[in-house]
């Protein structure tokens, strides 16, 4: 094992024990996983995957049944592996009548961030979440995303090197998906390596260095989004100014041709494109 | 490691506090008190928590509208709320017994509303039975309680005219802690209201000579010279 | 040890911030007061009497008020962090988790003594508007005039220090109530369960002694009813070392020494309570 990965998982086997008899749902199967710094890797998968739970065995919430979780070295769920760890959960809550920097003040003291250096670093994660506008605010006032900006400052305020980032621009708008999507590039040019999960699929491709596909506990496929992209089968052809009539006579033509499989559908990315052109 | 230690920790400390249990000098408990009585005050205590005190002295307030309603019976329950809620205090055995044996049985046999002379002297007896009972249940509470045993010792002496019950009462609450020293001296007196002369001067110069206190030892001598001197007896010492 | 008391402030200061912002404090503390100020409505009764009544009705308002304080707070407290997940990015940080239960003790047991003091200054305030009154009823009822001493006797009964005793073995209690309902709500899955089991762990907790004695001393008893009260009385506290306060109330007893075994005790009990509470925590899986 190498102790400067920020991430190791060799084998890991996780359950959750359903009821009293003990009876338990796989919810992690012999998972080997593996980051190198400064990437940005995504952990894909429909509800259920074991995403969450990944996340949660990295933390030390949840104790794997077999296998070894290492942070840099050292194993998960101690508190030296949780100082090199960041994590923005799911639908983060914070107390309401806290503002975003007495927030990031509360999780760096328990952090144990001395007070100088706390100062000095909110400042420089209030501008990396371009929270700056809007810092000394009570959280009530805040939006979904403003919430997150909030969330993931806290993640950061005690500089670890690795950063988990669940479900990081649900229910999000567009604007909010951006500036999270550039909050984390800044983050991957400042060396840290994340983590995170998403089961929007168009968003990661962006993004992540590195994808992995979850389905049922199991990883399915794991590799660079270059590779994972390209071992996808077939082409696409986009058309424009065809009506329905023409577009079903190109379909059959292609199928004359030997196609096995032919989709039509909407152009994508339509919508999102036109919102965007109209609120920014 | 740490966690194995986290047990270790716990259950050292456990036994710490199992240890101070089995070594704890909480309030004593009268030996004489039946378990399922022990039992109903602990029980009464969890459920009634801090509001024990003032149920209790609500109750009692009620004691003293009875007793200026002359509502006996009522009185005689509520004195045994009180008491049963809040046994740990003194006062409501102690007034309580007093309200039974002298208020309610002095009320009965003053009762112009009764026209039988024998049914009045009946219910005053009664009144003053449920009077001693209250005090001998507040002993099994407070068997170190001089006051209880004082009262019981008046009440065999007063309302009973018992001197040989007055006088065991008396010796009793003398012996017990805080008793003033005027006490021991009530049980000379009930010896001599049982015509028992020797016994009497023989306690009263038992009296002296374990009295410390000059103004006590004065009386002492004093009643002493008087029984002597009323005595036909020849005297069994002479005063230095 | 300068982190780690950072961490512990931080967390109480939080708790403490939640919990002044809880209607559920309110709820409790207000009829508190009101049930004090009612207090001179009760007037009709001898100078022993009164003083007795006052002393009653000021510390039993205190107590179970401070008792229900206590565990609804803390109940709810770690209930709440669990179901919002807040408790998830806390135990995220680089710290432990007896450092979470004790933090949230702390908070808990801060708003508990201000509660306590709040209600301890409106007695002291009542008993010092109704002294003028009991002072009149005790010469009224005097067979001779009161002398200096006599009336110094009667303010020393009003203003007994040892009060403060009763108060502090009252607050001692307190804590360990906050204790055990820790406890519980480390393992428990709703803050309902966690307020009825602790209710009864306190109710069941002033029978303990007694459950003690009656197995060890009857031999009557069968040997599994004796084991089986000996290993619940080692889990179970036992509320008969805080009775030390109510013998100063009754006035049959009071010591400076009287809250030494409640201290002990308490300490005893909370340091194998956060243990456990710990233990527990690190074990449970949060989904």
């Amino acid at each position: 094992m190498n102790d400067s990965l920020p991430l190791q998982m060799r084998n890991v086997q996780a359950r959750y024990v359903l009821n009293w008899r003990r009876k338990s749902v796989l919810a992690l199967d012999h998972l080997d996983l593996e980051l190198k710094r400064g990437e940005i890797f995504a952990l894909l998968g429909p509800n259920g995957s074991g995403k969450t739970t990944t996340f949660k065995l990295i933390l030390g919430f949840l104790k794997p049944q077999q296998g070894t979780i290492l942070i840099q070295g050292e194993s998960a769920g101690t508190r030296k592996a949780r100082e090199k760890v960041g994590y923005l959960p799911e639908n983060p809550y914070f107390p309401k009548y806290l503002s975003g920097r007495e927030v990031l003040e509360t999780y760096g003291k328990l952090s144990g961030v001395s007070s100088d250096l706390l100062r000095r670093r909110i400042e420089i994660i209030l501008e990396i979440a371009q929270m700056g506008a809007f810092a000394e605010k009570p959280l009530h006032t805040y939006s979904k995303g403003m919430i997150q900006r909030v969330s993931l400052g806290q993640a950061l305020v005690h500089d670890p090197q690795l950063l988990l980032l669940d479900e990081p621009t649900t229910g999000l708008d567009p604007q909010g998906v951006d500036a999270m999507k550039e909050a984390m590039l800044r983050l991957r040019g400042m060396g840290k390596t994340i983590l995170f999960t998403s089961h929007l699929m168009e968003q990661v491709e962006t993004l992540a260095d590195r994808a992995a596909i979850l389905y049922q506990g199991k990883k399915l496929v794991e590799g660079s989004m270059k590779d994972l992209l390209g071992k996808t089968e077939g082409a696409t052809i986009r058309v424009k100014g065809l009506s329905s009539e023409q577009l079903n006579g190109v379909k059959l033509a292609l199928k004359d041709f030997g196609a096995t499989s032919v989709e039509v559908s909407p152009a994508a990315g339509t919508l999102e494109n036109l919102f965007r052109r109209y609120t920014e | 490691m740490k966690r194995l230690l986290l047990l270790l920790l716990v259950v050292v400390c456990l036994l710490g506090k199992v240890a101070l249990e089995i070594l704890s000098i909480s309030i004593p408990h009268p030996s004489e008190l039946p378990w399922g009585k022990r039992f109903q005050q602990k029980a009464i205590q969890g459920v009634l928590g801090g509001f024990r005190g003032v149920i209790a002295d609500l109750s009692w307030l009620n004691v003293t509208l009875d007793w200026e309603s002359r509502q006996w019976v009522r009185l005689q329950e509520n004195i045994w709320v009180s008491t049963r809620i809040q046994p740990e205090s003194l006062l409501f055995w102690d007034v309580g017994a007093w309200h039974l044996a002298w208020n309610a049985a002095l009320g009965e046999k003053n009762d112009v509303m009764e026209l039988s002379s024998e049914r009045r002297r009946q219910k005053e007896e009664f009144w003053v039975e449920q009077g001693r009972l209250l005090l001998e249940e507040g002993i099994l509470y407070h068997p170190t309680s001089f006051k209880l045993w004082l009262q019981l010792g008046w009440l065999h002496q007063q309302r009973r005219h018992d001197y040989q019950s007055a006088y065991d009462c008396f010796l009793k609450a003398s012996t017990l802690p805080g008793a003033p020293s005027y006490v021991a001296r009530l049980a000379g007196y009930a010896l001599e209201k049982q015509g028992k002369m020797p016994e009497a001067i023989e306690f009263w110069h038992h009296l002296l000579e374990t009295s410390t206190r000059p103004a006590d030892r004065d009386m002492i001598e004093k009643r002493l010279l008087k029984l002597e001197k009323d005595s036909t007896l020849p005297p069994l010492k002479s005063l230095p | 040890m300068k982190s780690l008391l950072i961490r512990l402030y931080t967390l109480s200061v939080l708790t403490v911030r939640e919990l002044l912002r809880q209607n559920v404090l309110y709820l409790i503390l207000i009829p508190a007061l009101l049930t004090l100020l009612t207090l001179p409505l009760f007037a009709n009764l001898t100078f022993e009497e009164q003083i007795k009544f006052m002393r009653d009705f000021c510390f039993g308002t205190m107590s179970v008020f401070g008792i229900f304080l206590a565990i609804i707070a803390t109940a709810q407290s770690v209930a709440n962090d669990i179901e919002q997940k807040t408790i998830l990015t806390v135990l995220a940080k680089p710290m432990g988790r007896w450092e979470y239960l004790m933090g949230k003790g702390l908070g808990i047991g801060f708003v508990t003594f201000l509660a306590l003091l709040i209600l301890g200054l409106l007695s002291a305030g009542l008993f010092f508007l109704q002294e003028p009154k009991l002072f009149e009823s005790a010469a009224a009822n005097a067979t001779q005039p009161l002398t200096p001493q006599d009336w110094q006797e009667l303010h020393h009964q009003l203003w007994n220090p040892a009060l403060l005793i009763a108060m502090g073995i009252l607050y001692l209690k307190l804590l360990l109530v906050i204790g055990f309902t820790l406890l519980l709500s480390t393992v428990a899955s709703s803050s309902l369960f966690t307020i009825f089991t602790s209710l009864m762990i306190y109710m069941i907790g002033h029978l303990q002694s007694t459950a003690r004695e009656w197995a060890t001393s009857v031999d009557s008893v069968s040997i599994g009813v004796k084991w089986a009260i000996r290993i619940a009385a080692v889990l179970l506290p036992d509320m008969s070392f805080y009775e030390g306060a109510d013998r100063i109330l009754l006035g049959t007893g009071a010591s400076w020494m009287l809250w030494i075994q409640p201290l002990s005790y308490t300490l005893l009990n909370l340091a194998w309570m956060l243990g456990l509470a710990t233990w527990l925590l690190e074990s449970r899986d949060f989904r």
